[in-house]
């Protein structure tokens, strides 16, 4: 898939409140990784950078993972920027998070998982999850 | 360049260095081969240099959480070393500066 062209001068204005397309793609295990390395570059390109970033990736990277874990497999990811800032929403087709994905407790220190939706959640300004039994939705915004 | 490599170091402690990415699709093999020297050397502690690590993801984080409960089977002291400060920041995220040594 191709990613949409840069608007360019003339085109929309993000300061205005224009959504602003950076990056669309469908992901699985094989491309986990390379789908994360994009939005990481593309997210550098649109101004995140230092902690920032990292903490935005490790979020997208949470939610990406855990669609190809327990959402079916697969997802899509869009990027976009809007406001001056960097958004990225992850879908799926699987059955939905479960009813304690909710709970925002801690994760004891012995546990060997359920850490990744604690750090994407506090990597962010914004964390958004619709979710039901024909799919999941998380929108993130970054700080 | 392998994302783990274990060494025993003068003392028999042992030295894990972990680099690069460590996530979901590499850290079962990485808590592989750090978990079987641990059964197989029962060394008196266990230090994870992570200076090179550029990412680390919760898959990674569960991994070092086994490899320290691996260590404290063995009676072995565990102890995390050398994260850069954006996996400091992650690692204190998580909750985990105490269990892993870290100040």
């Amino acid at each position: 898939m191709a990613e949409p062209p840069d608007p360019g001068p003339g085109g929309p204005d993000p300061s205005a409140g224009h959504r602003v397309d950076l990056l669309v793609r469908d992901f699985d295990l094989g491309t986990l990784v390379a789908v994360r390395h994009e939005v990481e570059q593309c997210s550098e390109r649109h101004g995140l950078s230092g902690l920032a970033l990292y903490r935005f990736i490790v979020a997208v990277n949470e939610i990406t993972t855990n669609a190809v874990r327990h959402g079916g497999g697969t997802g899509r990811l869009r990027l976009w920027r809007t406001d001056g800032r960097i958004c990225c929403e992850v879908t799926d087709r699987g059955p939905g998070m479960p009813a304690s994905s909710a709970d925002h407790r801690p994760v004891p220190p012995e546990s060997s998982g359920g850490r990744g939706l604690w750090l994407a959640r506090h990597g962010v300004r914004r964390f958004t999850v619709r979710t039901g039994t024909g799919g999941t939705s998380v929108t993130l915004e970054a700080i | 360049m392998d994302a783990v490599s274990v060494n025993t170091v003068p003392g028999g402690a042992l030295h894990v260095v972990l680099r690069g990415e460590i996530d979901f699709t590499n850290s079962a093999w990485v808590r592989k081969v750090i978990c079987d020297a641990v059964a197989e050397q029962r060394p008196p502690a266990v230090r994870v240099e992570m200076a090179e690590v550029a990412f680390l993801d919760s898959s990674g984080i569960g991994m070092l959480v086994d490899v320290m409960r691996a260590a404290g089977e063995a009676d072995a002291a565990f102890r995390v070393e050398h994260p850069t400060s954006r996996v400091y920041d992650q690692l204190r995220t998580a909750g985990l500066l105490a269990a892993f040594g870290l100040p």
